[in-house]
């Protein structure tokens, strides 16, 4: 999510390199989780295939129309995503989960396609993991708990990120040498943040990556509005 | 009662367990390729910054290159390896919608070029 704008606004990335960019480091870690999950049986396989075709499909859409969109809009559109993750994560107590009232098992399906969809979309077009849409399709549509949810969405990011990957590759957008570098950053740094994650205060640690999200909407809001 | 595609996938999705055992040859394609991609692009770095190496450098580009598409190689390598798994153990739809998510990247490469 950091990478993009740190992409963007630091290395100086189109911002087609920045995605393609993206989407091979969420393919990177996680492949690195899904080893676990898929091989101790902690991702529901089954429904994963089932929604990981409408993530590919919405990945593989966005990959495509991206290159026929001007670049000011993806900044506001990224921007805005900043703002919406920042108030998610914002610190606060506790609620209850907010399942409301199951929906018939049809209409369930038919809005977890097209939720799954909407994250691949969004994947594509935005170099995201999509992780922030599967979540709520998984868990609060499906019913499916926190711990289930989060290997099976893991899972189904990778093959999503790949297809989007796969097809800024082939259209020449993807900055094959500053990849191979930023691919092994992310391996090393997401096998280090775990091995740490116990060390720092996590309030402190939500309310420094909230301000990092804020400050990199500010700076991608001003950037999209500059280019109209 | 006409029951539409979706009642009828709704009423199936409830027969298809999770699987609880896990899948080791999915994972060991994943964690293949993963070592692969690491291995190449490390190469690649290694030849790019040690200057005894550098008569190799024309090699770079075409290290990086082969460890990126071996990562993004790895979920597709998992799942047709699902797919074959789902249509032996008798979960067509299964099967079908992991084919069906291979071909969708082929073509998505296809209308890419």
């Amino acid at each position: 999510m950091i990478l993009v704008p740190g992409l963007l606004l630091i290395s100086g990335f189109e911002f087609r390199n920045a995605v393609a960019a993206s989407l091979v480091c969420v393919v990177a870690t996680s492949v690195a989780s899904s080893v676990v999950f898929v091989k101790r049986g902690l991702a529901d396989l089954p429904l994963a295939t089932e929604l990981q075709f409408f993530t590919v499909c919405g990945a593989v859409g966005g990959g495509l129309i991206a290159a026929h969109i001007p670049s000011a809009p993806l900044y506001l559109a990224f921007s805005a995503l900043l703002v919406y993750l920042s108030m998610r994560m914002w610190p606060r107590r506790p609620q209850s989960s907010g399942r409301s009232d199951p929906a018939p098992a049809v209409e369930r399906h038919a809005h977890a396609a097209a939720g799954s969809l909407g994250a691949g979309f969004a994947s594509g077009l935005l170099g995201i993991g999509g992780g922030v849409l599967n979540m709520p399709v998984l868990h609060l549509l499906l019913g499916r708990e926190f711990d289930e949810a989060v290997p099976t969405s893991a899972y189904m990011i990778g093959i999503t990120a790949a297809a989007g990957a796969l097809v800024y590759s082939v259209r020449g957008d993807l900055p094959v040498d500053a990849v191979g570098l930023a691919m092994i950053g992310t391996l090393v740094g997401a096998r280090v943040a775990a091995y740490v994650r116990g060390w720092f205060n996590q309030r402190a640690l939500k309310m420094l990556f909230v301000s990092l999200l804020l400050y990199g909407a500010y700076r991608m809001g001003t950037n999209g509005l500059a280019q109209f | 009662m006409v029951l539409t595609e979706w009642e009828l996938m709704a009423s199936r999705s409830s027969e298809i367990e999770p699987d609880r055992n896990g899948d080791r040859p999915a994972a060991m394609a994943l964690v293949l390729l993963e070592a692969l991609a690491v291995i190449l692009v490390t190469l690649a770095v290694v030849i790019d910054h040690v200057g005894g190496l550098a008569p190799f450098s024309a090699w770079t580009h075409w290290f990086l290159l082969a460890g990126v598409v071996s990562l993004l190689l790895a979920p597709l390598a998992a799942v047709i390896h699902l797919g074959f798994r789902f249509a032996k153990r008798g979960s067509r739809r299964c099967a079908w919608y992991a084919f069906g998510t291979v071909m969708v990247t082929l073509l998505g490469i296809y209308f890419a070029r």
